[in-house]
């Protein structure tokens, strides 16, 4: 059994996906049911997004006299577009957008590199190395602040989108060397030794033969990692100190006063800020089907 | 043969080398640093001063502390235990059976959908259910209109304040294992499961046989992220009810926060979260064992 | 009330509306990315400044007009919202190549954020040349790491920070900010400031309040007190009360009349201040001296604080006080005064200015808590000076100019608490009755601080103790949950 699950895990597969080809006659009364069943599931899950649409184009006023639930008296856009101008939200967009592309990169790479080494290499001591990268998604953020911070002033990258980019680089390649690391220890070794009989070096194999039949979950990775990091709020709040430095999270907090909160504000500037993540994953969710017919190119 | 797999393994390692030296500044000297704090009185700046074990006896007396220890159980059913065996069934569902109805199309927007609370932040997920469990808020309008009393003050009554708060965190967690396991199933030949269809095997035989079995991997890595995550868990939790009514729903993560930023009793944080690294570990340990047992048995 | 999740048809219809803003926004933001990406990397190679150089050339223009005049009539923030990071003023003068960094957190349209950007300009005018590198932070971003940024090369020169032991006393205490003891004398502000505006200004070697050196300058002050909906006040025959017994029958009243008088939020710090307010019926002040300043050892169980946690009980219990507001948060309440849902609201003046601008459909007021000489309340947060601040004479000039008279006097008109205005300019009856209610106060020494101020994470077992009293356990036992956290932090200072 085994052998045959191990080849069948990761063979690459012949057809683009399993949905197509089946004919839509195969519906029955139950089908639908699982579709109904399913669209209400969904409906439910997305009912909290429906009110904050609803807050952010309602006026102060509105709010004020009937409360979250009521449908806005008008379409009150002045909330979002003060919002905008005063946070200058374009620059915060941007440097969200920076840091958690660069983040995206550069942890899928250094999660790839690490589960080579772990999953096919089979490097010596590779349970207690898994440990030790996986201690970076253990360790509660907090306990990294204080120690980071000194490192940080150290080397000048105090108040620098730089610090963030590195930390959670390391943080989130945690995940990914654990994630990956499990794949490639099931990856079907044939294609390793075919790829060493043909004469490839591991640099090759790793990125003819490895990488492309790994795509859907480097793909995952990918998208993870950025809408982590985007949504990240500790460490930026705390080693991004300039206005000019700081990400979509951290100006959101800005409507959170001493006493009061910026309700409709909130609404609005939250709904700006999930935008461009939501955007993100329905762009890249495509690949994340796609992925299976690029490695199946090879 | 054990010669030639050593320069193997040699040339492997060499991919390991930025993985390390990103790792020793950003997460290994911390920790270490970390736990050098947790014996020092210390307010984050200046001289910290040596206390010995003082943090650790104070810590193994905080009832509080270890009070909010008792709702982690809690945390771990709501945030790993439900939406990982939700999640499986529900990705499980979507590949094997949505998309082959209705095409990768319908299977894909039901998973964005799944997948959007994951993309909210803690503050904005705390404002908006608080607008739905309020007293008077959606959900006890959609109980009256159905014709049960709405009464209810969800997060306010301490006897349903975690049981809100869980169902929140399975809202919030559900996308994440879905995400996972569909992009799983994408590996599997879909030709084992066209062979199962032909011996006339149930949706059910095929998901326990193939579907299970294959995403294993996956269905590990899950288990372990979403406990740690678990385990770690309190801006959700906090922003929904501050820990209350009373100490309801205080979770041991908080403390660590406010020790570390709001009261700057900087060693006695750090000797919480030195704690708390321990117990993570520990029970990340004992998964990569099980999970490493059940690899191999699944291989042997 | 209100429409839920049982019309799926339009609800729908909303979701196709959010689907199709999504599409719109990612639009807009690819275009935004791709062409504001190389403009990025030019602004931060020319050394990162923060501010478009579009803003900053308008913003001097702006400070080339006159300035204000002393009757603040022309507010400073005309149409848009500003931006929350401003560079203004520069040029030549005698100030030319200086720059002031100010850090705040008051939003633009608070009576604070009126003051300040009245100063800025005030400042500008007064300083030719000079520039203000103005930031408006999250109070989350300063509360969780001001000591990290002011033990930094980032720290601003000057910066509102927040009174109390926990936090300027412990800055203080870590050397991270400035004795402001000489500029004091020089400028004469402890002739501005009553003595019990100085307690918070002031903190000892351990890093409390009330004695030892300036580390802070209050610019305003703030209290707790009962804001009431003047039409149901008049529909139900009630007239303000002047007697915690009359307070009492009034809610009574409200109560037959099918009302639930009072708007609470028992997850933050309402519950928490009708509780101290409560308390300080009873009190005198050597009972706040000793519970704020530690003077004398305090009996939680005493007759002060038992009243207190006795009372609120029965409060909850007859109704007054809702049960199910046990979660809410300090927003729902002020959420459920706006909408009428409750005629009462005990709380801060910090609430004023928001409920001036929001409230359109009824008639509200304000009065002192019936009965009570001592009330919560407090100098307002401080101006501080941060040890590494690299223009200190610009900051104390700044610090100055916020107590000025045209500074102060737009501040009362705005609906904040001025120390230092030109009482006769304040123009609107309601801001007058504001000032003349805390400089009441302030005479007769009735200032008491807040409930959660004497001791560090003090704020959250109030929270817990406070809500487990409004869901039924015993005053006794939630008063001695008070007391152990409390003692505790005596014999941690020494002073047990």
């Amino acid at each position: 059994m085994s052998a045959v699950v191990a080849e069948d895990v990761a063979t690459p597969v012949q057809k683009p996906s399993a949905g197509h080809q089946l004919p839509a006659a195969r519906r029955t009364p139950t089908s639908y049911g699982v579709l109904c069943g399913m669209t209400v599931l969904v409906l439910l899950v997305l009912a909290p997004f429906l009110v904050i649409v609803m807050n952010a184009f309602k006026a102060p006023a509105d709010f004020a006299a009937h409360g979250p639930l009521g449908w806005p008296h008008s379409l009150h856009i002045k909330t979002v577009v003060n919002f905008w101008n005063s946070s200058d939200f374009g620059g915060k967009l941007l440097n969200s957008f920076e840091i958690s592309l660069a983040v995206a990169v550069l942890g899928v790479l250094v999660s790839v590199f690490n589960a080579y080494a772990l999953g096919i290499g089979r490097v010596r001591g590779r349970t207690a190395f898994l440990v030790f990268f996986l201690l970076a998604n253990v360790l509660p953020q907090e306990g990294l602040v204080y120690p980071l911070y000194y490192m940080a002033k150290q080397v000048g990258l105090y108040d620098s989108k730089w610090a963030i980019v590195v930390i959670f680089t390391v943080i989130q390649s945690a995940f990914g060397t654990y994630l990956l690391s499990s794949v490639y220890s099931a990856f079907p070794r044939e294609l390793i030794e075919a790829a060493a009989i043909d004469g490839a070096g591991s640099w090759r194999t790793l990125w003819r033969v490895v990488v492309p039949v790994s795509l859907p979950t480097l793909s995952v990775l990918f998208t993870f990692f950025f809408i982590w990091t985007w949504n990240e709020f500790l460490l930026p709040l705390i080693f991004l100190v300039s206005n000019s430095n700081q990400t979509v999270p951290v100006a959101l907090a800005q409507l959170q006063g001493e006493h009061t909160t910026d309700i409709t504000g909130t609404a609005a500037s939250s709904l700006l800020g999930i935008l461009p993540a939501i955007v993100f994953f329905l762009i890249f969710q495509r690949t994340l089907t796609r992925g299976v017919a690029v490695g199946s190119v090879k | 043969m054990s010669r030639r797999r050593r320069r193997r393994n040699g040339s492997y390692a060499v991919y390991l080398i930025p993985g390390v030296l990103l790792c020793v500044p950003v997460i290994l000297v911390p920790v270490v640093a970390n736990i050098g704090i947790s014996f020092t009185r210390w307010q984050g700046i200046g001289r910290p001063h040596w206390a010995g074990f003082a943090n650790y006896t104070r810590l193994f007396q905080d009832s509080n502390f270890w009070a909010s220890f008792r709702h982690i159980g809690a945390m771990v059913i709501a945030m790993a235990v439900v939406p990982t065996l939700l999640g499986l069934f529900l990705a499980a569902v979507l590949f094997d059976y949505v998309a082959k109805k209705y095409g990768d199309r319908a299977a894909s927007l039901f998973r964005s959908g799944l997948y959007l609370p994951q993309v909210l932040p803690a503050a904005v997920t705390g404002i908006v259910w608080g607008w739905l469990l309020a007293p008077s808020g959606a959900i006890n309008s959609v109980l009256k209109d159905v014709g049960l009393s709405g009464q209810t003050d969800w997060l306010g009554n301490p006897s349903w304040a975690l049981i809100s708060v869980m169902l929140v965190l399975v809202w919030v967690q559900l996308g994440y294992p879905v995400v996972m396991f569909m992009a799983g199933l994408q590996r599997i030949d879909p030709q084992l499961y066209e062979a199962a269809d032909l011996d006339g095997a149930s949706w059910w035989q095929r998901f326990r046989h193939i579907t299970v079995h294959l995403i294993r991997p996956e269905f590990y890595v899950v288990l372990v992220t979403t406990t740690i995550a678990a385990l770690k868990v309190f801006a959700q939790v906090f922003v929904l009810t501050s820990g209350g009514p009373g100490n309801a729903t205080l979770v041991p993560s908080y403390f660590a926060y406010k020790n570390f930023f709001d009261i700057l009793n900087v060693g006695y944080g750090s000797a919480i979260s030195s704690v708390m690294t321990v117990i993570i570990v520990v029970v990340g340990f004992v998964f990569l064992r099980a999970q490493t047992r059940a690899t191999e048995s699944g291989l042997s | 009330m209100g429409i839920t999740l049982k019309r799926p048809a339009r609800a729908r219809s909303t979701l196709g509306l959010a689907l199709t803003l999504a599409t719109a926004g990612s639009l807009a933001l690819a275009g935004c990315g791709t062409s504001s990406g190389s403009n990025a990397s030019a602004t931060s190679a020319a050394g990162g400044s923060a501010a478009a150089p579009a803003s900053a050339t308008s913003a001097a223009a702006s400070s080339t007009a006159a300035p204000a005049s002393a009757k603040g009539s022309a507010s400073p923030t005309s149409s848009a919202a500003p931006a929350s990071t401003q560079v203004l003023g520069g040029g030549s003068g005698k100030y030319a190549g200086q720059t002031l960094t100010l850090w705040d957190y008051e939003t633009a349209d608070s009576a604070l954020g009126k003051a300040r950007a009245l100063a800025i300009k005030d400042f500008l005018a007064s300083h030719p040349g000079a520039k203000v590198k103005y930031e408006l932070k999250s109070f989350e971003q300063i509360n969780s790491s001001a000591s990290l940024i002011l033990n930094s090369n980032s720290a601003p020169d000057v910066m509102e920070y927040n009174k109390g032991n926990a936090t300027s006393g412990l800055l203080s205490k870590q050397g991270l900010l400035t004795d402001l003891g000489s500029q004091v004398s020089k400028f004469g502000w402890d002739k501005l400031l009553s003595p019990s505006l100085q307690v918070t200004a002031k903190y000892d070697p351990t890093g409390s309040m009330g004695s030892g050196k300036w580390y802070g300058i209050p610019t305003y002050g703030e209290f707790v007190f009962v804001y009431y909906n003047k039409d149901l006040f008049a529909k139900n025959n009630i007239s303000v009360p002047t007697t915690l017994a009359d307070f009492e029958s009034d809610l009574a009243k409200l109560k037959a009349a099918g009302l639930t008088p009072i708007a609470n939020g028992g997850a933050e710090y309402p519950t928490q201040q009708i509780f101290y307010e409560l308390s300080l019926s009873k009190a005198d002040r050597q009972f706040v001296n000793d519970f704020q300043l530690y003077q004398h050892k305090v009996n939680f169980q005493g007759p002060q604080f038992t009243f207190g946690a006795t009372t609120l009980q029965d409060w909850v219990n007859k109704g007054y006080i809702a049960k199910n507001t046990v979660n809410l948060k300090a927003q729902d309440m002020g959420n459920a005064f706006e909408a009428q849902k409750n005629p009462i609201m005990i709380s801060g003046t910090w609430w004023y200015g928001t409920l001036a601008s929001e409230i359109k459909n009824f008639k509200w007021g304000t009065f002192l808590f019936p009965g009570n000489t001592y009330n919560a309340g407090s100098s307002g947060n401080l101006w501080v000076v941060p040890s590494k601040a690299k223009n200190k004479d610009l900051a104390y000039d700044f610090i100055n100019i916020t107590l000025g008279k045209d500074v102060q006097t737009l501040m009362g008109n705005s609906g904040g608490i001025p120390v230092n205005a030109d009482l006769s300019q304040i123009t609107d009856p309601g801001n007058k009755q504001l000032i003349a209610d805390f400089n009441t106060l302030n005479t007769k020494n009735g200032l008491s601080y807040y409930p959660d101020w004497p001791a560090p994470g003090y704020y959250d077992v109030m929270r817990a103790s406070i809500q487990d009293l409004m869901n039924g356990k015993s005053p006794s036992s939630v008063l001695s949950e008070l007391a152990k956290p409390y003692d505790d932090n005596l014999a941690n200072i020494g002073k047990g």
